[in-house]
């Protein structure tokens, strides 16, 4: 299904709520005044519905959604002169909750009156305010934290999904890696800067992925190199694969039930998987870093990759080719691992029913596993005539998936009901 | 009820009826049959009463009448016959009964004539038998007497033969002499004891050992015929000779004769070969001089040499014929000859000697005797070697002759084989083939390494020459700039000085001035660099067609020339352990030699050809392990395990090669600081993949895969290999590669040639696919670093095109030139491209300028759009109308299957370029003047590469750039279109020139 968007777009992120498929788009034209539509699917009718529309004045380069709050996102964006990013939040009454618990109360009323002095883009907003709600029609948003960005053009902020430490953001730009905390505000509306890794001075970061399972860990793109940093040592990077791709790096993807499994995508067309684990391991010993899988069959640069939040072994990618492709890897998902320790230490289970049952699904399992399919392409959707910048599979129902491409059409797919039907069995 | 009984009685009587219709019939019929009988006059069964009263029923009087008129004649008639009958048996009866009567007269008289016959016979036998006892005396007499007589014959014979056989050695009839000798010899040896007796055998022994004499004197006597020496030959064994001296006599005498031809040959034709073939050796040098010499005169006298070259190479090409022609014949002949010699020889020998008579009786000697024929036949085949193998080893012998000299010899030996079967000399022929051929593949292989050596000498002495006068020209420029900007300096100051007296604020003017001037010299300078950036580059595509040209020749050549060779025998098996080192020699060569070159790109192209050498060296290893297969399918399982080590062998030979030999240049890539070198490196590359798939292509096309067909299997095996060693990050190759050999030795098995054919193909299409992306992307880098350096919002304002954009002309040109010089031809619709291409290059060249007018058009429609929009503000709308547009126009995919024709591949290559131009604008923000620079280029790329690129794509990705430019422009304000034209025309004239 599929909606047209009146401005070009470049990024979009699910939400996260509990009754319904929402998707968050933000608009980018560069002359225009922007806006971020929510989105809202409904299975049954197959119809995609604007469910809100809020106006954001600069065009907006990325959107992260957070991952406890459908009221809440950050979006970067570019006023003309530099990229900002900040968090936005839809309602008000969020906000002084927000705050409250931020132990910031009595800012509280101080905070718009600060705003005006300390941002430039406040003005703008007010403009804004005041030009466009009453004609359009369009919803305010308020802003939270802004992440100051003295320098070098922010390319993404990332929550982490899975770990339990919600306060914390890390924003990449050209040459830093910052680690925020949100709430600990410097100012107002300002975040900490808790700990900020600079690349080398040749060297640009082009994307970056946050490692969910363990916080510590964050891998860039610097052209066709993965950095991989700890963030509790953020002096030198821990280690790098080089010319992980033959040509720039452009997406970099956890897997969220793997501990140390990332997918990359770069202009050479191809999509990998690799190891951390094992390439540390190996660079400590010489050896040439490998990759776990490569899978070929974009015709152009891989923007972006996502993999699917339950089922791993599903992996969405979006290409300026103009295409959409599912892509499953069940050789390298979580299941069969866990699989492998059970064969390994059946010991530990005392109960015999349990184990004997254990082994009956184990042997089941394994006998799947013979049956299932190779590591490959799945489906292609070619519902974009534009390079697709953004992805992201919905929150809310992980079998539902959204793109947008540049000419600003927005499209909700399913992943087929065959391949479904397998992936569960 | 009632009603239903009479139903039922009444389907009875039907029933009834039915049956008596159908019985009855047949009894009238048989009473019928009955009754024609009996009216039938002839019949037996005829009743008289019946016919009559049939005939009165049925006939009137008259007709009854008539009946018995017939009937009477009837009767009539039959009784004359009886009367007849009867008188004529009786006659003859009568005459029986006469003849009985005289028999029984005559039998009495019979018996007693045959008593008297009796009697008189009897008296016969009993006169004869008086006869008979009166001759038995007589008779015995004379048998006697004619046994007397052959005796006395006989005697007389004995005490006549000395005589006889003088008169025969004197006639020279010494076989008669023999064969008397020899009738005699028995009686006269049984009767040795008698005095009389003696004296003949003393004097016959005298004779005999004189014929003895006489014949071992024909043996030692070379002259003499070979029917003659058979004959002698047999005598002296008739003659109970002792086996060892004669095998002995007759063996120095052969091979005394043999030698003596081997010793005719060499003095006279292989002399006269050598001397020919020293003279076709300095030809050849001449050649290679004058070859080189036009090289590096080319330009020169080109002319005169051209005059001289054909010359020489008609001269060349007839001395060429000649001397095969003289060589083969006589070395022919001379095969021939020693052969048929020998066979002869051996033939001959074996019936003599071998015989089973003979053999029952002297076993000991033919022992002796087959030792002796043993160690002479090996003998004799040394110095067969001896003689032949300087030939066969010469230096300047071509492959082709080799192939025929050995054919005649296998033929010859061919003949032999039922007699050699000892396997000594057939290893050992098979052996010396071997080594020959081993030795002129050595030969050739580094002659071909020689000639690589020459030639890419040759291309660097140029190469580095025009270079250094580059660099020199380049320097000497720029210190007389620089010498010019000091002096300048110079006086500046001093003038700055004099000012300064005057005025501080002119100074400041007089400043600015000069940066201006400065900056625009830098310009010029620039400018200048750039060209001859743009020469160095055609240079480069130059040497690099050349190169490629070449060595595709000579690959291609000798391996036709391999393969000619293994077409010729069955059996190469030192072949397989001589190839090894083979390579090993060619990598240290390489290795050694053109490390040191200082052109990378040069020692990448190399490295790449002899990697394809490899490869095709590699598979017609296989096509020969291929023929033993087939030949000898019996040993198969052996075989098999031993050819696989072999193979494996090689492969990772091939490998290790590969290995080592490209790291050093990927290092040097890896190490290559400026971005340059990391370009170049991947232009290698890239090329590298070009000129494989074109290699592919014409194993898949042309004839050399009609012979090799059935064996690229293998050839595609390594196609595999490099298939997916593309995909892989070079760090890796080798570990994949590994692991692919282990698939592939799987594969191997299940491989199927036909697929395999196929997949050359596919690999051919894969590899050109792989060229055509890594191209483009290497060029679509090229523009994202122009793309993303600058800062596009606060550019000046376009003044030409940008450097980087003139440059990614000259890089479709020189990919042009490239992809021209493989893939010249274009397969499909040729007649219509070229009229395309021609259409287009006219109306590029002569009306370029009108073309631009209807672009202009467009960009006016574009541009009042713009206006509209601008005015309305509203951006919505736009996009909208966009998508409409795009709804109408074919969505163009960026990367499709590449066709192998110039058209295709070079489109491909722009595509994947421009999309990615168009992805990096919108990455960016631009200026007006930013924008207005990109329309610039865009424009000059539209008019530039519509030579090379689809205009329909073409069109459509430079307005998709103009497009992302012009929104992603803060302040779109479009340049009027003539003005843009009038910024690209110098440049776009002088590329059209």
């Amino acid at each position: 299904m599929s909606l047209g968007l009146k401005f070009q777009c470049s990024t979009l992120d699910s939400l996260k709520d509990e009754e319904s498929l929402k998707f968050i788009v933000g608009t980018k034209s560069l002359r225009e005044s922007n806006e971020v539509h929510v989105l809202e699917y409904e299975p049954e009718s197959n119809r995609v519905k604007p469910f809100s529309v809020y106006s954001h004045k600069n065009e907006i380069w990325d959107i992260c959604s957070c991952p406890w709050s459908s009221s809440k996102f950050f979006t970067v964006y570019n006023t003309g002169t530099e990229f900002c990013s900040t968090l936005w939040s839809t309602n008000q009454e969020n906000e002084s909750e927000n705050e409250n618990k931020n132990d910031n109360l009595n800012k509280k009323t101080n905070l718009e009156k600060e705003e005006q002095d300390s941002n430039e883009d406040e003005d703008k907003d007010e403009d804004e305010d005041e030009s466009n709600n009453p004609n359009n029609g369009l919803k305010k948003l308020y802003p939270l934290v802004h992440l100051p960005t003295p320098e070098g053009k922010i390319s993404s902020v990332l929550f982490n999904t899975e770990s339990e430490i919600q306060d914390r953001v890390i924003s990449f730009d050209e040459k830093c890696i910052n680690v925020w905390s949100l709430e600990k505000l410097e100012t107002d509306k300002i975040a900490t800067n808790i700990s900020q890794a600079r690349v080398g001075r040749l060297e640009k970061i082009s994307s970056g992925g946050w490692n969910p399972t363990d916080p510590n860990l964050v891998a860039i793109a610097i052209e066709s190199n993965l950095s991989i940093w700890d963030l509790r040592d953020m002096k030198k990077e821990s280690f790098v694969i080089r010319q992980a791709h033959e040509d720039r790096l452009r997406t970099i993807a956890f897997n969220r039930n793997s501990i140390s499994q990332v997918a990359s995508g770069g202009d050479d067309c191809k999509i990998k998987f690799w190891d951390l684990r094992k390439i540390q391991r190996g660079l400590e010993n010489n050896e040439e870093p490998q990759d776990l899988l490569t899978l070929t069959g974009h015709s152009h640069w891989v923007w972006q990759l996502e993999f699917n939040p339950i089922h791993d072994r599903l992996l969405l990618s979006s290409s300026t080719d103009s295409t959409v492709k599912l892509w499953d890897a069940p050789s390298l998902a979580f299941k069969d691992l866990r699989l492998e320790e059970l064969e390994s230490d059946p010991d530990n289970d005392f109960d015999q029913d349990q184990f004997e049952q254990d082994i009956d699904e184990y042997e089941e399992n394994k006998n799947k596993k013979v049956t299932t399919q190779k590591d490959g392409l799945l489906n292609t959707f070619e519902d974009h005539d534009d390079s697709v910048y953004s992805i992201a599979w919905s929150k809310t129902e992980p079998w539902f998936f959204a793109s947008i491409s540049y000419d600003g059409r927005f499209v909700v797919n399913k992943v087929p009901e065959e391949i479904k039907e397998k992936i569960l069995d | 009820m009632s009603e239903q009984i009479n139903e039922s009685d009444l389907r009875k009587k039907n029933l009834k009826k039915l049956l008596q219709t159908y019985y009855g019939n047949t009894t009238k019929q048989t009473t019928k049959s009955l009754q024609k009988e009996q009216l039938d006059l002839d019949s037996g069964r005829f009743k008289v009463d019946l016919y009559f009263n049939k005939i009165i029923k049925e006939n009137n009087i008259q007709k009854l009448v008539n009946h018995q008129k017939k009937t009477k004649k009837e009767l009539k008639e039959y009784d004359n016959s009886l009367q007849k009958l009867v008188y004529q048996n009786y006659h003859k009866f009568l005459s029986a009964t006469d003849m009985i009567k005289d028999m029984s007269s005559t039998v009495d008289n019979m018996e007693g004539e045959i008593n008297k016959l009796t009697m008189h016979m009897k008296n016969l036998e009993k006169y004869q038998a008086n006869i008979d006892n009166k001759m038995k005396d007589k008779r015995t007499k004379i048998n006697n007497l004619i046994n007397n007589h052959e005796l006395v014959t006989k005697l007389q014979f004995l005490f006549e033969l000395p005589q006889k056989m003088r008169l025969c050695i004197k006639m020279g009839e010494h076989s008669q002499a023999v064969n008397d000798y020899l009738k005699c010899s028995d009686v006269l040896h049984r009767h040795s004891n008698l005095a009389s007796f003696q004296g003949i055998i003393s004097e016959c022994n005298k004779i005999v050992s004189e014929i003895k004499k006489y014949l071992f004197g024909i043996l030692k006597d070379g002259q003499s015929k070979k029917k003659n020496i058979n004959q002698v030959v047999r005598l002296l064994v008739s003659l109970d000779v002792p086996l060892d001296q004669l095998t002995d006599d007759l063996l120095s005498h052969k091979s005394s004769k043999i030698i003596k031809v081997f010793e005719s040959y060499q003095e006279k034709e292989f002399q006269e070969l050598k001397l020919q073939l020293e003279e076709f050796k300095l030809r050849n040098k001449k050649k290679l001089r004058a070859q080189t010499g036009k090289n590096e005169n080319a330009n020169e006298n080109d002319k005169e040499f051209k005059t001289e070259m054909e010359k020489d190479q008609k001269e060349n090409a007839s001395f060429e014929e000649n001397l095969s022609n003289n060589f083969q014949n006589s070395l022919s002949s001379f095969v021939e000859e020693f052969i048929d010699e020998f066979v002869w020889f051996s033939r001959s020998y074996k019936k003599l000697f071998l015989n089973n008579e003979i053999k029952e009786k002297r076993k000991k000697e033919i022992k002796y005797c087959e030792r002796r024929l043993k160690s002479e036949n090996e003998k004799l085949f040394n110095q067969f070697f001896k003689v032949i193998c300087p030939i066969l080893f010469n230096r300047n012998l071509k492959l082709s002759w080799i192939k025929k000299i050995i054919g005649t010899i296998i033929n010859h030996i061919e003949k032999t084989k039922d007699l050699i079967s000892d396997s000594i000399q057939c290893n050992k022929i098979e052996k010396m083939i071997n080594n020959c051929l081993n030795f002129h593949i050595n030969l050739k292989f580094s002659k071909v390494i020689y000639r690589f050596k020459k030639f890419l000498n040759i291309k660097n002495q140029i190469f580095s020459r025009k270079m250094n006068e580059y660099f020199k020209k380049k320097s000497k420029k720029g210190l007389i700039e620089l010498k010019k900007n000091e002096d300048k300096n110079n006086y500046d100051e001093e003038k700055i000085e004099e000012i300064k007296k005057e005025s501080e604020n002119k100074k400041e003017i007089e400043k600015e001035k000069e940066n201006k001037k400065e900056a625009e010299k830098e310009k010029e300078n620039k400018k200048e660099a750039e060209k001859e950036r743009i020469k160095v580059d055609t240079l480069i595509s130059d040497t690099f067609t050349e190169i490629n040209l070449y060595i595709i020749k000579n690959v291609e050549k000798l391996v036709v020339d391999l393969s000619y060779l293994f077409g010729i025998s069955d059996d190469f098996s030192n072949l397989k352990k001589n190839f090894l080192p083979v390579i090993k020699q060619i990598r240290k060569n390489l290795n050694t030699n053109f490390n040191k070159k200082y052109f990378p790109i040069l020692i990448g192209l190399l490295q790449i050809n002899i990697q394809k050498l490899l490869l095709k060296i590699n598979k017609i290893i296989n096509n020969y392990n291929i023929i033993k297969k087939n030949n000898a399918k019996k040993n198969l399982d052996e075989n098999d395990s031993k050819q696989k080590n072999e193979l494996t062998n090689v492969n990772n030979l091939y490998l290790d090669y590969d290995f080592k030999s490209l790291n050093p240049y990927r290092k040097k890539r890896m190490k290559g600081k400026g971005r340059k070198d990391k370009e170049e490196g991947h232009k290698t590359n890239a090329f590298f993949y070009l000129v494989l798939s074109k290699i592919m292509n014409s194993l898949f096309e042309k004839d050399i895969i009609d012979f090799l067909g059935e064996f690229s299997w293998l050839f595609g095996e390594e196609g595999f290999n490099i298939a997916s060693s593309i995909g892989s990050n070079p760090n890796r190759d080798h570990k994949e590669n590994k692991k692919l050999i282990h698939v592939l030795d799987k594969l191997m098995k299940k491989c199927d040639i036909k697929t395999v054919i196929e997949n050359t193909g596919l690999i051919s299409i894969s590899c050109l696919n792989r060229f055509v992306f890594l191209h483009g992307r290497n060029l679509s880098q090229l523009i994202m670093n122009s793309i993303e350096t600058p800062n596009w919002v606060s550019v000046e304002q376009p003044k030409g095109v940008r450097i980087i954009i003139q440059q990614l002309f000259n890089q479709f040109k020189i990919a042009n030139k490239i992809i021209l010089t493989s893939f010249e031809k274009e397969r499909q619709d040729s007649s219509n491209n070229k009229k395309n291409k021609a259409n287009s290059e006219t109306e590029s060249v002569k009306s370029w300028s009108s073309r631009s007018k209807g672009s202009n058009i467009a960009y006016s429609m574009k541009e009042s759009n713009f206006a509209s929009r601008n005015e309305r503000k509203d951006e919505k709308y736009r996009l909208i109308e966009n998508n409409i547009e795009k709804l109408f126009s074919n969505k163009i995919q960026i990367f499709e299957n590449i066709e192998p024709n110039r058209d295709s591949i070079i489109t491909g290559i722009g595509k994947v370029a421009l999309k990615g131009f168009v992805e990096s604008v919108r990455q960016t923000t631009f200026g007006t003047n930013g924008f207005n620079q990109i329309q610039v280029d865009s424009f000059f790329l539209r008019v530039a590469l519509s030579k090379f690129i689809e205009r329909s794509v073409l069109n459509y990705l430079s307005d998709e750039i103009v497009d992302s430019a012009s929104r992603r422009c803060l302040k779109p304000a479009k340049i009027d279109p003539s003005l843009v034209e009038s910024i690209c025309k110098e440049i776009l004239e002088k590329i059209m020139i």
